[in-house]
C-alpha cells in the first residue's frame, strides 16, 4: 500500500515505504506502510514468528506438532490440532476377537460397539448320540451346535405275501417290529408238482382229465 | 528498530514513523526488518510484510481431519480420513 504525506510542507503521493539514513552510516533504514497486510491475528501464522500487517507486529500462535502429538485410546484417535510440517502415524493396536460361544450357521456376525466384525467360520460337527435309536430333531452332542436331522420311518406291519413283491425302501429307519406272514399249508405236497413257490416245490399230483368232445366223456389220467 | 538521522537529528531505536496525511491525519511506516514469518508459515489467505518489505501471501493450507466408518462427505484435498472398520 502507500500513502499520501506531507514532509515539510512537501506533499508526497503513493509513498508505499519511508527511506531514512542510519546514523554513522551509509546504508538507510526502510519503513513500510503495512495497511495493506491482510494479518490480523497469531492464530494466522506459526508460533514463534513475527511479521507485520496493519502496523502492527503479530506474533503467531499455530502450534507445530509431530507424530509423538498423536494418541490413542481404544478406538479413539486423537489428532490435536496444529501444523504437522510432515507426516504424521500413529499405531494403534490390533485386536483380537474371541469367538463368541454361540455361533449359528456360516457368517455369523458379532458387535462390538460402535465397530462391526464378521466372523465367518465352517465348523465340523460329529453328533454324540447316547441312545441307539434315531435322529428326528433337537440338540446333539455341543450345546453349542443344533442339529436337525430328517428321515423316513415305517411304523408296525404286517407283510401277506402275494403274486408282487413288496419293499421297503432304502433309508427307511423301521421304529417297530415288520411281520412278514408265514402259512403252514407252504408245503410240496399242497403245491401242484411241477410248481415252486417261494422255493417250495411241488409235488401234488392233480389227475389229468380231458372230456372227448364228441361224446362228452372224461379221460383221467 | 532502527538508528536514524532526520534533518540533522539522530534517534535510536525508531520502531516506526508517523507521517502527516495529505488532506490529514497520520501514516504509519514500520520498521519490518525484524520480521521472521515467510509465506511457509502463514495461513493461506492472510499477507504480510516480510522482512525485506514486499507484501507477501501466505501458503499453510488447511486438512480436515475426520474419523468415521463411512467415507466422509464433503472434504477437500489433504484432508485426513481415518477409516474405522
Amino acid at each position: 500500500m502507500a500513502k499520501d504525506v506531507v514532509i515539510r510542507n512537501v506533499n508526497y503521493d503513493d509513498v508505499p515505504f519511508v527511506s531514512i539514513p542510519i546514523q554513522n552510516s551509509q546504508d538507510e533504514a526502510r519503513f513500510d506502510d503495512t495497511s495493506d497486510a491482510t494479518l490480523t491475528s497469531g492464530s494466522q501464522m506459526l508460533d514463534g514468528v513475527t511479521a507485520y500487517s496493519q502496523g502492527t507486529k503479530v506474533t503467531g500462535s499455530i502450534p507445530t506438532k509431530t507424530s509423538s502429538n498423536l494418541s490413542a485410546s481404544g478406538a479413539t484417535v486423537t489428532v490435536p490440532s496444529g501444523y504437522y510440517a510432515t507426516q504424521a502415524t500413529k499405531n494403534v493396536a490390533s485386536g483380537t476377537a474371541t469367538a463368541p460361544a454361540s455361533i449359528s450357521g456360516t457368517g455369523a456376525s458379532v458387535s462390538t460397539g460402535t465397530n462391526t466384525l464378521t466372523l465367518s467360520k465352517t465348523i465340523s460337527v460329529t453328533p454324540s448320540i447316547s441312545t441307539a435309536g434315531y435322529i428326528s430333531s433337537g440338540t446333539a452332542g455341543n450345546s453349542s451346535v443344533s442339529l436337525t436331522a430328517s428321515v423316513t420311518t415305517k411304523g408296525s406291519t404286517t407283510y401277506t405275501p402275494g403274486t408282487t413283491n413288496q419293499e421297503i425302501a432304502a433309508g427307511t429307519y423301521l421304529t417297530a417290529k415288520q411281520t412278514i406272514l408265514g402259512d403252514s399249508n407252504l408245503v410240496s405236497g399242497n403245491i401242484v408238482a411241477g410248481k415252486t413257490i417261494f422255493n417250495v416245490q411241488g409235488s401234488a399230483q392233480i389227475p389229468s382229465i380231458v372230456q372227448d368232445s364228441t361224446d362228452y366223456h372224461l379221460t383221467i389220467s | 528498530m532502527a538508528n536514524i538521522t532526520w534533518l540533522g537529528a539522530s534517534y535510536s531505536n525508531v520502531p516506526w514513523l508517523t507521517l502527516p496525511k495529505t488532506g490529514g491525519g497520520t501514516a504509519r511506516f514500520d520498521d519490518v526488518t525484524d520480521t521472521t514469518a515467510t509465506a511457509s508459515t502463514v495461513l493461506s489467505g492472510s499477507s504480510f510484510h516480510a522482512a525485506n518489505g514486499t507484501l507477501t501471501s501466505g501458503s499453510v493450507t488447511f486438512a480436515t481431519y475426520y474419523v468415521s466408518s463411512s467415507n466422509p462427505s464433503g472434504g477437500s484435498n489433504g484432508d485426513i480420513w481415518l477409516k474405522t472398520v
